[in-house]
C-alpha cells in the first residue's frame, strides 16, 4: 500500500532595508521596508508499509516582491550609562496599550511593527545613583495612518501636540460654535500669560473656580447653543476626545509646562480657525 | 529684635551677609536673558493674589521665609501654570539654621538664597505652625526638598542695576526685597521712601505692577491693606533701591528643579 502525504509550504524571504528616522537617548527609531516574496513548495513522501521510500519536491515560481513599511525600535543601552535599562511601553495617542502592535525581534532590545497607525513610545529609566526617573517619548507613524483624511487643509494644521489635526477632523460643521470654541482656546492662551489677568491650570487652593483656565474653558464651551441635539452631542464628543488627547500628550512628555499648555491651546484654536474657513 | 514690631517684621538686616548676597550666584543679566529666550512675553500688570495664597506670618519673625515661599510659588507657577504652596516654615527655620540664629529672631536674605539653591519642600509637608517651632516634622522627609531655584546676585546698586531690576519686573518676574521698614512703607501707595536705622528690617516680594508707574509689593501680613498688597511708585522704589542697607534679589523660573508633573485631566 502506498500512501502519499503532501506538504505545502509557503516560503517567505524577508529583508529589511533600514533608514534612520529619529535619534533618542534611550531608543532609536528606524523606518524600514520589509520586502517579501513567496513561492509554494510541495513535498510528497512515498510510503510503503510504513517506510518512506521516496520524496518528491515540487517548487512553484517565486512571487513578485511586496513592500511593507516597518518601523524598528531599538534600545540604546550604552548611551546613558548612568541609567538602568529603560522600560519601553507602546500606546496609542489616546493612551491605550498598543503592545500587541509591536513584535519582539530581540527580547527587551528590538521591536518592530508593520501595523498601520500612530503610536507613542514611552521609555522610563532610573538613574543608578540619584534614583531620579528620566522619561522619554516619541510619536511614530507606522505605514499609512488608518485615520481618514479630513476635508480641507488638514495637512497644514499644526499637530506638534497631537491635538490640532484631531480638533480639525472631528469638529462638526457648525460655524458659530467653531468660532466660539476657537476664541475660547485663544483666550485661554492669553490667560496663561496674564492677559488680561493670570489664570492657572491647577491649584492646591481649589480647582473649581474661574481662576482655573481649564474650568473656565469647560464653562465657556458647555454654555454653547446648538442648532440640533445631534450637533450638540458631536461637540460633546469633540471635547471628550480632545481632552483625552491632551492627557495622552501630557503623559508622553516628561514635563508638561505652561508653554506646553499655551501651545496646546494654540494648536486647537488654529485648527478650529482653519476649519471654520 | 525689640524694634521689629510693626506688622511683624523679621528681616535681620543687621546680620545680613552682604558679600554673600551681592557676589554669589548668577549674574541677573544671565538669568534674565535666559527667561527672555525661553519664556514668552507676559503681562506684568496684575495682582499676585487671589491667584496665590494670601500669606500671613502671624506673630513670628518669618517675613523672609514667607517672601521666599512666595517666590517659589510664583516661579513654579510661571514655569508650570500650576499653583502650589511652598513651606513658609521650612523657608524660615532653615534660613535661621544657616544664619546661626536661634529663637524667633528673624533671618537673612543671603540664608534664604542658600535654601532656594539647596531645596525647599511644600507647605503640606512642613506646615506653618501657630507658634515658633523650628523642629522639622516627620512629614518633611529629606526627599521632599526637591524644589530648587537658581539664585542670582543682588541687583547692583547702580543706575544700570536699577534699570535691570525694572526690566526684570516688566518681564513678569519676582524680586525679593529686604528693606528697612518704616512709616512710609505702611501707606497704601508708597510715594516717598525714607529710612531710619531705628526701623526694623522687613522682607516682601515685588511682583507685577498696579500700573506702569506703580509696583505691587506683596506683604505677609494677611489681610493688611485689605489684600496684603500695596503699591510703590517708581520714585519710592528708586529711593529704597539706592539705600545702602536695602537689597533686592531677582528670582526666575529658569533652571527651576521640580519633580515630574502629574497629568491634569481637563
Amino acid at each position: 500500500m502506498v500512501l502519499q502525504r503532501h506538504f505545502l509550504l509557503i516560503l517567505s524571504a524577508f529583508f529589511l532595508i533600514l533608514s534612520p528616522c529619529a535619534g533618542q537617548e534611550f531608543f532609536r527609531i528606524d523606518n524600514a521596508q520589509s520586502i517579501r516574496t513567496t513561492k509554494s513548495v510541495t513535498t510528497s513522501h512515498v510510503i510503503l508499509d510504513g517506510e518512506t521510500i521516496g520524496t518528491v519536491v515540487f517548487e512553484g515560481p517565486e512571487s513578485a516582491e511586496t513592500n511593507t513599511p516597518v518601523t524598528i525600535i531599538s534600545l540604546l543601552e550604552s548611551n546613558l550609562p548612568a541609567y538602568g535599562p529603560p522600560l519601553i511601553e507602546f500606546e496609542t495617542l489616546a493612551g491605550v496599550d498598543a503592545a500587541s502592535a509591536f513584535k519582539v525581534l530581540t527580547p527587551d532590545l528590538v521591536w518592530s511593527s508593520n501595523k498601520p497607525g500612530t503610536y507613542r513610545i514611552l521609555a522610563t529609566a532610573v538613574n543608578r545613583e540619584t534614583f531620579r526617573i528620566k522619561k522619554q517619548s516619541a510619536i511614530i507613524t507606522v505605514g499609512s495612518s488608518p485615520e481618514p483624511n479630513p476635508p480641507g487643509p488638514n495637512d497644514e494644521v499644526a499637530n506638534d501636540y497631537h491635538v490640532g489635526k484631531l480638533a480639525y477632523r472631528i469638529a462638526p460643521d457648525d460655524k458659530s460654535n467653531l468660532a466660539l470654541f476657537a476664541k475660547t482656546y485663544r483666550d485661554a492662551q492669553e490667560f496663561l500669560y496674564g492677559r488680561p489677568h493670570y489664570k492657572f491650570v491647577q491649584s492646591v487652593q481649589g480647582n473649581d473656580t474661574e481662576m482655573n483656565v481649564l474650568v473656565w474653558i469647560r464653562n465657556r464651551l458647555t454654555s454653547r447653543t446648538c442648532r440640533t441635539q445631534a450637533e450638540c452631542e458631536r461637540w460633546n464628543q469633540w471635547m471628550v476626545q480632545i481632552n483625552a488627547a491632551i492627557v495622552a500628550e501630557q503623559k508622553a512628555r516628561s514635563q508638561f509646562v505652561v508653554t506646553d499648555w499655551h501651545a496646546t491651546f494654540g494648536e486647537i484654536a488654529s485648527a478650529l480657525e482653519a476649519r471654520s474657513k | 529684635m525689640s524694634d521689629l514690631k510693626r506688622g511683624v517684621l523679621g528681616y535681620r538686616i543687621d546680620l545680613e551677609n552682604r558679600d554673600e548676597l551681592r557676589n554669589s550666584g548668577y549674574e541677573p543679566t544671565v538669568l534674565l536673558r535666559a527667561c527672555k529666550d525661553q519664556l514668552p512675553k507676559r503681562n506684568h500688570i496684575g495682582k499676585a493674589f487671589p491667584l496665590l495664597k494670601l500669606l500671613n506670618q502671624g506673630n513670628q519673625g518669618a517675613c523672609q521665609g514667607h517672601a521666599l515661599a512666595l517666590i517659589f510659588s510664583i516661579c513654579f507657577y510661571l514655569m508650570s501654570g500650576r499653583v502650589k504652596n511652598f513651606s513658609r516654615a521650612a523657608a524660615y527655620y532653615l534660613s535661621q539654621k544657616l544664619d546661626g540664629i536661634s529663637g524667633d529672631h528673624g533671618s537673612t536674605l543671603s540664608a534664604g538664597k542658600k535654601v532656594a539653591a539647596s531645596g525647599l519642600c511644600l507647605e503640606e509637608d512642613w506646615p506653618y505652625p501657630l507658634r515658633y517651632d523650628p523642629l522639622r516634622p516627620a512629614s518633611a522627609t529629606v526627599d521632599k526638598f526637591v524644589y530648587k531655584l537658581k539664585t542670582t546676585k543682588a541687583f547692583p546698586k547702580t543706575e544700570a542695576g536699577l534699570q535691570l531690576m525694572m526690566e526684570w519686573l516688566r518681564e513678569g518676574l519676582p524680586v525679593q526685597i529686604g528693606v528697612f521698614w518704616n512709616q512710609s512703607c505702611d501707606r497704601e501707595v508708597v510715594t516717598n521712601y525714607t529710612w531710619s536705622n531705628r526701623d526694623g528690617g522687613h522682607s516682601t516680594v515685588f511682583w507685577l505692577f498696579a500700573n506702569e508707574n506703580e509696583v505691587h509689593n506683596n506683604n505677609s501680613w494677611g489681610l493688611w491693606n485689605q489684600d496684603g498688597i500695596h503699591s510703590w511708585t517708581l520714585a519710592a522704589v528708586r529711593q529704597a533701591f539706592f539705600c545702602e542697607s536695602n537689597d533686592f534679589i531677582g528670582y526666575a523660573p529658569d533652571g527651576i528643579e521640580v519633580p515630574d508633573l502629574d497629568p491634569i485631566t481637563p
